[in-house]
């Protein structure tokens, strides 16, 4: 687990300024390179957004991604209830 | 030709040998550079869209690969020398839309982006996964 959170880089925007927020928008970078070679692979996703209002505390929103997050659900109460499936059928 | 003037058409052939192995090598460079600009915060959220008092700014997932690889061989048959070299690369770069950043004077709020067609599909995957299943449990068993 702390393997893959080293891999991961958080990279910052610069603040945007709305009336009397600043907001700064927060990406998580996975990026994989072969030393030495032209070989690799980025996976850029949205992490966060900072809120800071001024004469208030700051307040961070995650960003996250609702159809991914469906996805596994789903592939997993497949799994899931294809094994129950099998261990319901098997008993009889 | 002359015999003299042979090794310098050679060594020239060869320069220019070089110098397409160096623009091609520049070529790699600059495209793998690019290639890295994907792991920029720009490359994930949108340029903020004013409209009044509101403010849009729309964040997508960006997924970017690349490879790139170079071989060169000799060989002598008899009398004869020879040898050559080759290259190439290829890479996909795909994007999703994941949320849209809402801020108004009330707030800042995030509004996630769901892709209907995605879960559609993984319903299926889900249900087909038991469908296959409950196929195979109640098939009766062979050589009985």
């Amino acid at each position: 687990m702390t393997l893959l959170s080293s891999l991961f880089e958080m990279h910052e925007g610069k603040p945007i300024r709305v009336g009397e927020q600043t907001i700064t928008v927060i990406s998580r970078v996975l990026r994989l390179q072969v030393p030495g070679m032209p070989i690799g692979l980025v996976w850029n996703r949205p992490a966060a957004v900072r809120v800071e209002t001024d004469g208030a505390s700051d307040v961070t929103l995650p960003v996250i991604d609702e159809t991914r997050r469906m996805q596994i659900m789903l592939l997993g109460l497949g799994i899931a209830g294809s094994i129950v499936l099998s261990a319901l059928l098997r008993r009889r | 030709m002359t015999d003299e003037e042979k090794p310098v058409v050679e060594e020239e052939a060869q320069e220019e040998v070089v110098a397409e192995d160096l623009s091609s090598l520049d070529v790699i460079q600059s495209t793998f550079d690019q290639f890295l600009t994907t792991a920029n915060v720009n490359a994930v959220y949108a340029k903020p869209v004013r409209q009044g008092d509101t403010m849009v700014i729309t964040a997508a997932e960006v997924f970017a690969g690349f490879g790139f690889g170079i071989g060169e061989g000799s060989g002598q048959d008899g009398d004869q020398k020879g040898g050559g070299s080759g290259g190439g690369g290829g890479g996909q770069t795909f994007s999703r839309p994941v949320a849209v950043v809402v801020c108004t004077p009330n707030g800042v709020s995030v509004q996630p982006v769901m892709d209907r067609t995605k879960l559609w599909m993984a319903a299926l995957t889900a249900a087909g996964f038991m469908l296959v299943t409950l196929s195979k449990m109640r098939r009766p068993p062979r050589g009985r």
